[in-house]
């Protein structure tokens, strides 16, 4: 086992990345405006709900579980923010009796309320052992089902100044979406590095029977991480509505797919115990360069959508194959 | 195959223990009840994870797969831009 | 041409964190029978397994009848004549005698275009295979029908009906009978007779010292040498096995028991056929072992104490105080620590490192403000174990899968250490570790009792037992069948109690 630098290994564990450097090189030099600061406030802007979305699953991939009930997650908090935030004087109000409030204040609503389906999820998850796979595809299709009761699938919009700031506006040259990410960020970075609740994470996924034995109360932490990721898709959701300015039942459809691959992408892999934050953010970068590179080309969204879902199964098979190398 | 499979070696030699007059200490107890366990216990421990349950795949054919999904990627992200740019 | 039909020069592998075989080698006269002796972890089986092309060895070379030969697999062997009784049987029980004596080389003929197992000629070799060991059994009857100490001789038969010229036994005897092992020694002196070079791996000494020419003696991975039997003693191999002489096997203990803190009343396990109505008690300072057969439910018992099965009885009692324990939690918060039996499944956290491994279980006295955990304090404490307990890592951020067993168990003890119990379970704390390594630990274990712990040792191995312990608990069948003192154990009393079936 020579510790010299091996190429062909470099390329076999960061292979997606350089296929996404070269293809950001090629548009940059065949297409105008790529490598501008438009351009890239555009990506960060894109980037930022994403990162927080792939955040909040990074917990569940860690140790060993998944979930898929991300996407509607984020859709269902997007509509419920969008409940909570439309503009006084908009004629199709949702809920007319709504009182005005200020933004934060329905944040922290969606975010409790998204908090309990997490809490949900963590529970079946940890307490009745069933499979996250399962779990969380059953809680997808029920948060799924909400969203349309509850919008009478009527597809939201009129907000109010304040929300749609939050998306559009910027500290400076600093768009406030970008801040949101950092802040994110920065807390997942001091909670997996340098928190109890992040090292019991990692045992868990290591080896959670050894976990146990070494006095982990794996139910809490699991219940936790489920929870966390609830409040992410919220305040994933909330930022996604107000960007787009509308909300709908079919917000953040697929989202988890995306997630899910980012973090595969970013080195967390299925297998549990590992993954680091700057990871996620690589991860989640290469599907917006991919996203944003082809739209400069000019491709039809189809291509994109066909040279994404290929991205992800690389992805996974890359993180197959360095299970079963280790074996 | 009889008795507890107890914990190996890194050489994968299992088995029987000590040096001395253990002839008797490995004869198997006659049943050997199915534990009620809190949590489920395998052997592998730090392996286990979906990938376990796939077939066994080689290495080799995953490589040759992977390959196969990148060439695929490339051509895709190929003809998009062509048919953008109106050549195909 | 050479006086030795099978040699096997300096052959080293390496498996991540240990180099299981350094510099081994083996020379095997035609005729013979060459006892290959080593403790649990000499790597007795990777030398065979390296010789029969089951692992690739990174250096040194077999030569096979005069010629350097690189074997590719068992069947590849089998076809030059070497066969091996595996340790471990693989039978496969649905199928016929006969079809488990010849699978992978089933006898073949042509129906018409095809070419098919041909049943009757399989039968038929089969039934001459079976009688020329003296077996009687019908090789058209399902294996699964056997008892396996049958199944064993029915391995043994197999191997013998490739006509080979090297046979290699692992641990033949482990299933057998007395009287089955005579029909075995017989069988083996009419191989020696025509000529087959007859590898005996084993650690029985009686049965080696009777039936072996020579003896070959393996310690960590390497050839210590090679000795005629005739002129062999017990204690000379024991000697060269372990590597130190007998007197120094285990180290002088200065713990002095003292009075009971831990009591254990009538404890049952939710599982009837699991531990019942144990009960025990424990001193400050005492090493209690605690021995038994396979199967005696042991380890499920401290188990259970420790929160990890389920009771449905029973009374633990500390220093005056009940315990209600339901979950490692509330054991660990008592102060007691578990050192489980499989370390890989249950023990470590492979993917993390040794200062993760080291902490995982005192995380909350390294905290900064209650929250921030002291990387700089927990550093320490890893630096402080390394150094104490001799763990042999190159830095705190290794990952713990890649270090030696022993390493790996030592960080383990380091984890719990660092809650300062006061009673220790430690279950077979020396399996699979190098005989250096477990001189430590007993080192360790000795140290601790001194300071006043109470450990609780779970041991298979005899002369651990009677070496470490103040006092043996034995157990039979999920009972507690006696107490011995440490003084006065020895096999015989141990057994007697452990074969105590009601």
């Amino acid at each position: 086992m020579g510790k010299s630098f091996n190429l062909k290994k470099f390329i076999s564990n960061n292979a997606i990345i350089i296929l996404i450097v070269l293809l950001g090189i090629l548009t940059g030099f065949t297409t105008k405006n790529f490598f501008t600061l438009n351009n890239f406030k555009n990506l960060v802007v894109n980037v930022s709900p994403r990162f927080i979305i792939a955040c909040g699953v990074s917990g569940c991939l860690i140790t060993k579980g998944t979930d898929l009930s991300a996407g509607r997650a984020v859709g269902l908090a997007a509509c419920l923010s969008a409940m909570l935030l439309q503009s006084l004087d908009y004629s199709a109000r949702m809920l007319p009796w709504m009182p005005d409030i200020p933004w934060p204040v329905a944040l922290i609503i969606v975010m409790v309320i998204m908090g309990c389906f997490g809490a949900v999820n963590g529970v079946v998850i940890s307490m009745l052992k069933v499979p996250p796979f399962i779990a969380t595809l059953g809680m997808q299709t029920i948060i799924y089902g909400l969203c349309s009761l509850i919008t009478n699938n009527q597809p939201m919009g009129g907000y109010k100044k304040s929300y749609l700031t939050v998306a559009s506006g910027s500290l400076g040259p600093i768009p406030y979406l970008m801040i949101f990410a950092v802040v994110i960020g920065v807390y997942f970075w001091f909670l997996y590095n340098k928190t109890r609740h992040g090292k019991y994470m990692y045992a868990i996924g290591g080896n959670e029977n050894a976990a146990q034995v070494a006095g982990v109360n794996v139910t809490a932490s699991l219940i936790r991480i489920y929870i966390l990721a609830g409040c992410m898709y919220a305040l994933a959701g909330f930022l996604v509505g107000a960007k787009a300015g509308g909300a709908s039942t079919a917000t953040g459809n697929g989202y988890e797919l995306e997630a899910i691959a980012a973090c595969t992408i970013g080195g967390v892999s299925a297998n549990g115990g590992v993954g680091r934050v700057g990871g996620i953010l690589i991860g989640v970068l290469v599907f917006e360069i991919l996203k944003i590179c082809l739209q400069f080309l000019g491709v039809d969204p189809a291509y994109t959508y066909i040279a994404q879902g290929l991205v992800i199964v690389i992805a996974v098979a890359l993180d197959l194959r360095k299970y079963l190398q280790k074996k | 195959m009889e008795g507890e499979r107890k914990g190996t070696t890194e050489q994968g030699a299992a088995g029987l223990d000590g040096a001395i007059g253990q002839d008797t200490m490995e004869r198997q107890a006659a049943a050997d009840p199915e534990e009620d366990i809190s949590g489920k216990k395998e052997e592998t421990g730090m392996f286990e994870s979906i990938y376990d349950r796939l077939p066994d795949i080689s290495i080799k054919s995953l490589d040759r797969f992977i390959v196969l999904c990148v060439v695929v990627l490339v051509m895709v992200i190929l003809v998009g831009v062509l048919k953008a740019r109106h050549l195909l | 041409m050479s006086e030795y039909r099978l040699e096997m020069h300096n052959v080293v592998k390496t498996f991540p964190g240990v180099k299981a075989l350094n510099g081994a080698q083996l020379n095997l006269r035609p005729g013979t029978v060459h006892a290959l002796m080593g403790e649990n972890g000499a790597g007795k089986s990777t030398l065979m397994k390296c010789m029969f092309g089951i692992y690739h060895m990174d250096e040194g070379e077999v030569i096979y009848e005069g010629e350097k030969v690189q074997i590719k697999g068992p069947l590849d062997a089998l076809n030059r004549g070497i066969a091996m009784v595996h340790q471990e049987l693989q039978p496969i029980p649905e199928r016929s005698i006969g079809e488990n004596i010849y699978v992978g080389r089933y006898p073949m003929k042509k129906l018409g275009p095809l070419s098919v197992v041909d049943h009757s000629k399989m039968y038929e070799d089969a039934a001459r295979v079976l009688e020329e060991v003296h077996l009687n059994f019908d090789p058209r009857a399902k294996l699964g029908s056997l008892s396996v100490s049958q199944m064993q001789l029915v391995e043994i038969a197999k191997a013998v009906s490739a006509d080979c010229k090297v046979l290699i036994l692992d641990e033949p005897t482990s299933s057998l009978t007395a009287a089955e092992v005579e029909a075995l020694f017989t069988i083996i002196n009419e191989l020696r007779g025509k000529g087959v070079s007859i590898v005996y791996i084993s650690h029985k000494m009686d049965e080696i010292l009777r039936i072996s020419d020579e003896v070959t003696i393996m310690r960590d991975g390497q050839y210590i040498g090679t000795w005629s039997s005739k002129d062999l003693t017990t204690d000379f191999i024991i000697t060269k096995m372990v590597g130190r002489e007998l007197s120094e096997l285990y180290p002088a203990r200065e713990n002095v028991p003292g009075e009971i803190v831990f009591e254990v009343e009538d404890f049952t396990s939710i599982n009837p056929k699991s531990f019942r109505n144990a009960s025990f008690q424990l001193r400050k300072g005492e090493i209690l072992g605690v021995a038994g057969l396979v199967g005696a439910q042991r380890t499920e018992l401290m188990e259970g104490l420790f929160g990890l099965r389920s009771h449905t009885a029973g009374r633990i009692t500390y220093k005056g105080k009940e315990l209600k324990i339901t979950q490692p939690k509330d054991a660990i918060n008592n102060g007691i620590a578990m050192l489980t039996e499989d370390r890989r499944a249950t023990g470590i956290l492979g993917v993390l490192s040794i200062a993760d491994n080291v902490s995982i279980a005192s995380l909350n006295q390294y905290l900064i403000g209650g929250v921030m955990l002291n990387d700089a304090r927990i550093e320490s404490l890893v630096q402080e174990n390394v150094a104490k307990l001799s763990i042999k890592t190159p830095s705190s951020k290794t990952q713990i899968q890649s270090l030696s067993g022993g390493n790996q168990q030592k960080v383990l003890i380091s984890r719990w250490l660092a809650n300062n119990p006061d009673i220790f379970i430690m279950d077979e704390p020396t399996r699979g570790i190098d005989v250096g390594a477990k001189y430590e630990i007993y080192c360790i274990i000795a140290e601790m009792a001194k300071q006043g712990k109470s450990i609780i040792m779970i041991s298979s191995e005899m002369s651990e037992l009677i070496g470490m312990s103040d006092r043996i608990m034995v157990m039979c069948d999920g009972r507690v069948t006696g107490f011995i003192d440490g003084a006065e154990a020895n096999q015989e009393n141990i057994m007697a109690l452990a074969t105590q079936f009601e």
